[in-house]
This record gives structure tokens, C-alpha cells and sequence, in this order.
């Protein structure tokens, strides 16, 4: 039998698996000692039959530009990356204190302003970005709590430690992949569990459930709660169908809303429902043609007039999107210590804030050192990775950030962690991050779980699923 | 339920409905053409095609030829692969009301019709990959009876079934039986297939013996009130299944889909045996399908598209 970890690498990255000197980490032990003893053969059986439950429980994601397979699955490693309870109970308190604080400033700079009145946030940073939305001024959220769902990024930078790289604050997915995966690697290594005190996850939906049932307008007992879907040409949309009918909840499109005095109803086979809470998973500018982008053919016309009057409510509330712009990031820190009085517990990446002179010298002077993004983009546009960059690109480049400052931060370039991925028949390490779940409601809950995304090309350092990433289970083991 | 959640079950229904039938009617037609001169079998062909509301291609030929489009065609919209496949988006959008194994079962299916090529069906068994997809059709049915609740979903997905039953028995009857001015009367091995298109060979055996008298055919066929492939007893389930979706009144009235349905099941219910026979034939089942139709656009009319100001009371 074949030793399946024959061509693992170690180097400068932290690995997940193994200490520097290739000894497995304890709480490894078990996953390790089990897949000596399966070998690459029985592993490589019980991927490819994991990889064929998915396709056909259709638990696929939609990719454009092919003719024909427009639905693909979306990669799942089989071996669970496993987070011992320590360094689970400071990425918890973490991300209660992040979310705590980031509620505190969206309530704050849609209404009083506290924090830019005391000039710990620029002004302008605020009412310039994009996402800052004007009409969400003075409109009353169910218990302040505007990030109901949050997905925060974390990466384990090389000392070991976790930091966070983004908060994604509007409408966050890929929940239904930590469930779904848990639910394989029960199928494919229930022996394993036995093993590990795993936290569960399952009751997520539950959760997920009783914060948007907290959030129903006060006159009402038992509130009509919907998801509110773009539709089956979503990427997202398993996920959707998933959430929904693990909640019981109704499944809605854009069309079977109506609103009509302020009030939104859905149509039914037995005539028009009212409609209370709204689990929405449409971006802002979507939400309603007449609020907002008017050739929004997704949305529901007079939604935000509703919501504005209080007579429903949605999760997350619009508007959010300021939040976890990238520029704001960086004050992330200071806005923890304005509300909360607290050192952050989960470090940001360090970043330059091309706005402020002496960061703008300093990211000029090194542009082949440093990633520089801008402020208004996603998903690897309008962005330049120094190191891997020419001459010619990092000139052309810094024009354009001498040009406008301000829509540009940097920060240094991380090695991410690696963990053991089962790839081409052996086990390799592969670039992992962290996106663990946080609902806010009435309570806020930290899922003890995550998605872990991984980069599956080798070297890669890109996790997105658009771009060869796929993803593992997490476990969280109990203390 | 939702109104686009009851179209999208009633038309996952309606299609797959269609699917079965085309596969049995291509099962039966393909045995028979074993035998047949290229002429006749081409002409036979061309009718299954008219039978399912479909043109067949100018130069087709062959057997071969005629399945390539009945069943294959990517860019005829009412081949078998593309009803399947109408079927599948259909559940997809409604995965959360339909169970986990008839959702399973249909996207396994769609995915190994859209993996088969023709010639790989050709050269070995034609026959056995028919009957697999038709097991595969029954095989849903029975999941869907085993694993749903009789609620709304449940309902709106029989009525898409039996709508598009009874209107697909009117027209192969029709086809079959009255529309054949030029050709004469049916012979006896055209009202075999005719039978057998409708799985019914062995159950009108049971009734009238194996003796094919074509007046005896028609009269099984659309007004035996016992047998699930006649359009009594899809018009009744119709009829009963819009007595089941429709909201309880106190006048004790019936909805308005129901009056329609109505009309439909009593003229299958009141029938005289001369209504079936010979010039007025091909006029009753015009009749059936136009009644269809009516029930169709009441379907909607009432479930679906309604005027929002119909409904403002709450």
C-alpha cells in the first residue's frame, strides 16, 4: 500500500496537520493514523462517491459562459479540518466582539454619527462609499441589530494566529456547504467521529429561524417569515431552496410579492398573504426598482416604503454594505475600541489606507511588496498582487492610485495556512481559509463550525469557487 | 402555497406526463415497425407525431431518424430529453415541496438521458432503454405517492397529470381512430397499438376479451370510469382535485375551475355509445381537448394569474 502522504510539502506556511518538523499536531493524530491505515486506494473510492452523491442530490452551484453544464458541484474534500476548543473560544469571542461593534457603528452612522462627529471615521470615508445608503437614515431597525447573518473571513496568517481578511456583512453564503459537508463526512468516516468530540452544527437552521422570528414587527404573534431568492439562475440558489425548506419557511421570488398600502403580500393558490419577515438574498440595489435601481427586474416595488413604515421586517438590513467596505476595514480596529472600550481580539490584516499621506508614500515606495486593492471592487478585480506582478503593471498601477487615493488601500501579502487535501490520488497541502457563520437577533450565536475554502490548485492562494476552490468540513472539537 | 410554487408542480407534472407517454407510444411504435414496409412505417411514424402535438421532420426516413427527433432533439422543444429536462427546472425551482427522492430520482434521470447518445441506444437494445425510462416515469410516480402529503402540492401535481392525460388520450384517439378520412378504418393491429400506446391492452382484455372491435376500443378508452389511462377517469381525477384545491365556501358553491372541470366530466360521464361512433367521434374529442383547454385557463385564472384587487381582503 502507498504511503498517501508521500509528496506533502512543508515550508514557511503554516501547516494545519503537521508541526515544522513533520510530526502530526495531537489533535491530527487520529485523522492521521486513520488514513495510513485506509490508504490511497479506499480514500480515493470514497471521494468519488461523495463527488457523486452531490451531483445527484444537485447540490451544484451555476457557472455562465458553457452551453450545456451550466450547474457544476462544488469540490468537497474529504478530510475535516479540525480546530481544537482553545483556539475555537478566542475565533468565538472574536467574532462576537467584531459583530458587537460593527452593529454599534451601523446604528450609530445611520443615525447620530457619534463617531464621525468625534472624527475616529472620516466623514467623507462614510457618506463616499458606495454602499452607504442615504435612505436607511433615521429608519428604525428591529433591535438595532443590522447584520443578522454575518460570514466573517479569517485566515491563519504564518505564526499561527488568526486574523481577519474581510467581513462580509450583506448577504453571505455558503452555510448550506458547512452542513452539507458535515452531512458527507458522517457517510464516508463515521468511524472518525468517535474519535473527536465534534461540536454539531445542524441546529443552524433553527437558529437561523428564531433570530428572524425575533425580528417581526412587535404587533405581531406568529410572524409570516419568506427567503427571498433572486431565483433559480442564482449561484446561490441550493442554498436557498436548502435554508428554506430546512426551516419550513416559504421560498419567494421577486413576483410573488406584492405590496400594496405599505403592506407586502404574497400570492397565493388561496388569494394574497401578508408577509412579515423577509430573509432577503438579493443585494440592496436589487431589493426595489422604485427605491433603488430602477431596472431591477429581481426586486419588489415598493418594498422599501414597507420596511421604512416598519410593517416588515428584513434580514440583513439594507444598507450594511458601508461596513465591510474595504477601506472601513481598516478602522475595524479603532471602531472596536470607540464602541466597546476592547483591544480586538481577532487582529485585521495590516492595511494601508492610500488616503492618508504617509500610508500612500509607504505603498508607492513598495508596490512590489504589497497587494493593492480597490476600495469599491470585489472578487479579484481592479487589484494588483506585487510580487507577482512586472515593472510595467506596478508603474501603470501606481499612477492610478496617485490619480485617486482614496479608492485604494494595501496590505502585505499573507502565506495562508495550509491543510491536507486529498488531490491527483495522494495528500497534499493545500491554501485554507475560514469563514465561520454569526446570527444576530434577540441573542447573538457563533456556530460552532465553518466553512473552510480551499485553494485546490497547487500554490493557488485563491479559495473563491469561481476560480478552482472548493471546500472542507471544519470541525470544532468540544474542550 | 404560492401560486408560482402550484405552476411550476402542475407543469413538473404536465411534462412529465408528456415524457411518459412519448416513450411508451415510441416503445410500441418501434416494435411495430420491426415488421413493416419503410412506407407504412414512416407513415405511422408521422402520426405518433401528430398524436403528441409534434412535426416531424421532412427527410426523415428511418426509424432511426424518427427517434433521433422524438426523443434526442436538443432544438425540438417537445422531445423526450427536453421534456425531461422541462420537468427537472421545474422541480428544481420547487425542490423545497416535492420530497428529496423524487427530486433525486428526476435529476439522476435527466442527468443520464442528457449523458445518452442514439447510436449507443442503437446498437445494443433499443427496447430495454425504453422500458428503463419508462420504469424510470413510474418509478417517480410511485416515490411521489410514497413520500408526499396529500396537501396542495400533491394536488396541483395530479391535476397538471391528468389535464395533460386526458388532452394526450383525445388526440391519440383521434389520430388513431377518427381523423383518418383517406385511409380507411383502423386495422386490427392499429387498434392494438393504439391500446398498448395507452398501456391498456391488457386491462381492455380483461373487460371485452381479446376480440378488437374498434367501437369497443374508443368506448374503453375515453369512458370506462374504472381504468387510469381513460379520460373518465383522468377528467374525474381532474375534477376531484380541483374539489380539493378549492377553498371552502359557505354557500356551498363550487369554484369556478370546478364548474369547468364539470362540464368535462359530464360529457365523459353521460356519454351515449353513438356520441363515440363514427362522424361524431372525431367532433366529441375535438370537444374534449377544447375543454381541456378551458379548464387549463380557468386553472389559471383563478390559482396563478389572478387580479391582485380580486383578493385585497384578507
Amino acid at each position: 500500500m502507498t504511503n498517501p502522504f508521500r509528496s506533502y510539502l512543508l515550508d514557511e506556511a503554516f501547516d494545519e496537520m503537521f508541526t515544522r518538523d513533520g510530526e502530526p499536531r495531537p489533535h491530527y493524530q487520529a485523522l492521521h493514523n486513520l488514513l495510513l491505515e485506509l490508504g490511497q486506494g479506499e480514500i480515493h473510492r470514497r471521494q468519488a462517491s461523495v463527488e457523486q452523491s452531490f451531483l445527484s442530490q444537485g447540490i451544484t452551484f451555476t457557472v455562465y459562459g458553457h452551453e450545456e453544464a451550466t450547474e457544476k458541484i462544488f469540490p468537497t474534500d474529504l478530510l475535516p479540518r479540525i480546530l481544537p476548543s482553545d483556539e475555537w473560544a478566542r475565533i468565538d469571542a472574536g467574532l462576537r466582539q467584531r459583530l458587537t461593534a460593527l452593529n454599534l457603528f451601523l446604528a450609530d452612522i445611520y443615525n447620530d454619527g457619534f463617531i464621525l462627529e468625534d472624527g475616529v471615521v472620516p466623514r467623507d470615508l462614510i457618506f463616499g462609499c458606495k454602499n452607504y445608503l442615504r435612505a436607511m437614515r433615521g429608519v428604525a431597525v428591529p433591535r438595532n441589530a443590522y447584520v443578522n447573518v454575518c460570514g466573517t473571513d479569517l485566515v491563519r496568517i504564518e505564526d499561527g494566529s488568526f486574523a481577519v481578511l474581510e467581513d462580509n456583512l450583506r448577504v453571505p453564503s455558503g452555510v448550506s456547504y458547512m452542513i452539507a459537508n458535515r452531512e458527507v463526512l458522517k457517510r464516508s468516516f463515521p468511524s472518525l467521529f468517535a474519535n473527536y468530540a465534534v461540536r454539531p452544527i445542524e441546529d443552524y437552521a433553527q437558529a437561523l429561524l428564531s433570530v428572524l422570528r425575533s425580528l417581526s414587527p412587535a404587533a405581531v404573534t406568529s410572524p409570516r417569515i419568506v427567503l427571498l431568492t433572486p431565483g433559480v439562475f442564482n449561484s446561490a440558489y441550493f442554498e436557498h431552496t436548502f435554508l428554506a425548506r430546512q426551516m419550513g419557511i416559504e421560498l419567494v421570488e421577486g413576483r410573488d410579492l406584492l405590496v400594496h398600502d405599505n403592506v407586502v403580500y404574497m400570492r397565493t393558490t388561496l388569494g394574497l398573504k401578508r408577509v412579515d419577515v423577509i430573509y432577503r438574498r438579493i443585494d440592496d440595489d436589487f431589493i426595489d426598482p422604485l427605491a433603488f435601481r430602477s431596472d431591477s427586474i429581481l426586486g419588489v416595488p415598493g418594498l422599501f416604503n414597507a420596511y421604512r413604515a416598519g410593517n416588515v421586517a428584513i434580514a440583513n438590513a439594507l444598507g450594511t454594505g458601508v461596513a465591510d467596505d474595504k477601506a472601513v476595514y481598516a478602522y475595524v480596529p479603532r471602531i472596536i475600541k470607540y464602541y466597546l472600550d476592547q483591544d480586538p481580539i481577532l487582529p485585521n490584516i495590516d492595511t494601508y489606507l492610500c488616503r492618508e499621506e504617509k500610508d500612500l508614500g509607504y505603498v508607492l515606495a513598495n508596490l512590489d511588496k504589497l497587494v493593492v486593492k480597490a476600495v469599491g471592487e470585489s472578487g479579484g478585480y481592479g487589484m494588483l498582487v506585487g510580487p507577482h506582478s512586472t515593472k510595467a503593471e506596478q508603474e501603470a498601477f501606481g499612477e492610478k492610485v496617485r490619480a485617486n487615493p482614496s479608492n485604494y488601500i494595501a496590505q502585505r501579502t499573507i502565506a495562508l495556512s495550509r491543510g491536507p487535501c486529498f488531490v491527483d490520488g495522494g495528500i497534499e497541502g493545500r491554501h485554507v481559509d475560514l469563514r465561520p457563520f454569526i446570527l444576530t437577533g434577540a441573542e447573538t450565536t457563533v456556530v460552532p463550525g465553518a466553512l473552510t475554502r480551499v485553494a485546490l490548485k497547487r500554490g493557488s492562494l485563491v479559495v473563491n469557487s469561481s476560480q478552482g476552490g472548493g471546500s472542507k468540513d471544519t470541525w470544532v472539537l468540544r474542550s | 402555497m404560492l401560486s408560482r410554487v402550484a405552476d411550476s408542480l402542475y407543469w413538473m407534472s404536465r411534462y412529465l406526463e408528456r415524457a411518459e407517454h412519448l416513450a411508451r407510444m415510441t416503445l410500441v411504435r418501434l416494435t411495430e415497425s420491426i415488421e413493416q414496409t419503410p412506407e407504412v412505417a414512416a407513415k405511422d411514424w408521422r402520426r405518433v407525431f401528430a398524436a403528441l402535438y409534434l412535426d416531424a421532420p421532412d427527410d426523415a426516413r428511418t426509424a432511426h431518424d424518427f427517434v433521433q427527433a422524438l426523443v434526442f432533439d436538443r432544438t425540438n422543444p417537445g422531445s423526450l430529453i427536453n421534456c425531461v429536462a422541462a420537468a427537472r427546472d421545474n422541480a428544481r425551482q420547487v425542490r423545497e415541496h416535492i420530497s428529496g427522492e423524487m427530486w433525486e430520482h428526476l435529476n439522476r434521470q435527466n442527468l443520464r438521458l442528457r449523458a445518452t447518445k442514439l447510436d449507443d441506444v442503437w446498437s445494443g437494445e433499443p427496447v430495454e432503454f425504453f422500458v428503463r425510462e419508462i420504469d424510470a416515469f413510474n418509478l417517480f410516480q410511485g416515490l411521489a405517492g410514497a413520500t408526499l402529503s396529500r396537501v396542495t402540492s400533491w394536488q396541483f401535481m395530479q391535476l397538471g397529470c391528468h389535464v395533460e392525460r386526458v388532452m394526450l388520450l383525445a388526440r391519440l384517439c383521434d389520430l388513431f381512430m377518427a381523423g383518418r378520412e383517406d385511409e380507411g378504418p383502423p386495422s386490427a393491429s392499429d387498434c392494438v397499438s393504439m391500446l398498448k400506446m395507452c398501456s391498456a391492452f391488457e386491462a381492455y382484455c380483461r373487460v371485452h376479451t381479446a376480440v378488437i372491435r374498434p367501437a369497443a376500443i374508443i368506448e374503453f378508452l375515453a369512458l370506462d370510469p374504472d381504468f387510469p389511462h381513460s379520460m373518465r377517469f383522468a377528467a374525474d381525477q381532474v375534477a376531484m382535485q380541483l374539489f380539493n384545491i378549492a377553498p371552502k365556501s359557505e354557500e356551498g358553491r363550487r369554484s369556478k375551475p370546478e364548474r369547468v372541470a364539470g362540464r368535462l366530466t359530464a360529457m365523459l360521464d353521460f356519454a351515449e355509445p353513438d356520441d363515440v361512433s363514427g362522424e361524431r367521434l372525431h367532433v366529441f374529442l375535438d370537444q374534449v381537448q377544447a375543454q381541456c383547454h378551458a379548464v387549463h385557463e380557468q386553472i389559471y385564472a383563478t390559482y396563478v394569474d389572478y387580479p391582485v384587487e380580486a383578493h385585497l381582503v384578507e
